[in-house]
């Protein structure tokens, strides 16, 4: 369900929405990480100016996954 | 405005594209039809195309903006209840809802993430610089008149104290409140130092400052400011 959030989230700021690919893992440490693809020209508008982009989603998901505590780990690949 | 145009066999057919090419509804988009045209002789001689002319309404964009923050609220389990409209340049989005202190956040965490990814999602839309306030319950009602307090009560110490007086990091909306305060003091001036997230507004004691009060200015006091209706106070927030 949070994949889908984020890769709405994502799509609809960047310019090439199609290429976008998230797929969602598990850590060593038990931690959820979202693997996010994207076209190269997009990665930085995805992370922002001083990763403001990035911290905002990961802000955001955290909000709306609620009370379950659980963090979540945005990794941005190329 | 932006205006796009559209050619097919017919003007109904020009319409129907262009509300697939823009993912508009038909009143949110402004027609002008700029050739009829004509299907010619038996279908084979003169033959002219349609062509159309189309921009788009405020309401096109608001829509978009709107399904864009449903896709993300969407995901939360209250209820919650939006709106946007657009003022000028400026996308109002208000969100209500019992239980959506969550949105919110610390210090107005989320609403700030939340207001960020809609400002980029609102500029990509559109040909010039937009911008998107969030309002989540009352929250920024209320944080508005706590910053102002804060800010009188800055003022105050500053002229006691006749100096200088570095606040708490501070949001830019809530940076051009206090600047907006602060102008009102005679004696007083603000400006901001720092860089994001931990800016934050300096009220300083200067007994240089002129107002833009005809009955009290004094032309001694404007020396050395150059353009007399620039406040020497006003800088970026």
């Amino acid at each position: 369900m949070m994949k889908e959030v984020l890769e709405h989230i994502l799509k609809g700021i960047v310019r090439e929405p199609d290429l976008i690919k998230v797929t969602d893992t598990t850590d060593e440490n038990g931690n959820r990480v979202f693997e996010i693809r994207a076209s190269e020209s997009d990665v930085g508008q995805i992370i922002g100016k001083d990763g403001r982009t990035i911290k905002s989603i990961n802000v955001l998901m955290n909000a709306l996954a609620g009370s379950s505590k659980e963090s979540f780990i945005l990794k941005v690949v190329r | 405005m932006k205006s796009y145009q559209f050619k097919a066999d017919s003007v109904e057919e020009a319409i129907r594209l262009a509300r697939r090419e823009l993912d508009a509804y038909e009143d949110e988009l402004d027609i002008k039809i700029i050739e009829k045209g004509s299907k010619g002789f038996l279908g084979i001689f003169g033959t002219k195309e349609s062509v159309i002319e189309v921009s788009l309404h405020d309401s096109h964009s608001e829509r978009k903006l709107y399904e864009y923050l449903k896709g993300i609220l969407g995901n939360f389990d209250e209820e919650v209840l939006s709106e946007v409209k657009l003022v000028g340049r400026t996308y109002r989005v208000k969100i209500e809802g019992e239980k959506i202190s969550r949105l919110i956040g610390k210090h107005g965490k989320t609403v700030a993430a939340l207001q960020h990814i809609l400002n980029i999602y609102a500029n990509r839309m559109a040909q010039i610089k937009v911008n998107v306030t969030v309002d989540v319950g009352d929250y920024r009602y209320e944080r508005k008149k706590l910053v102002e307090e804060i800010a009188h009560r800055t003022a105050k110490s500053a002229l006691s104290k006749k100096g200088k007086i570095v606040m708490e990091p501070m949001f830019s909306f809530e940076r051009r409140l206090v600047h907006e305060v602060i102008s009102q003091y005679h004696d007083l001036k603000s400006y901001s130092v720092g860089f994001e997230p931990y800016r934050k507004v300096v009220v300083e004691y200067s007994e240089r400052k002129y107002r833009d009060d005809r009955r009290k200015s004094d032309p001694v006091r404007r020396r050395g400011y150059g353009d007399a209706g620039q406040h020497p106070s006003r800088q970026s927030a």
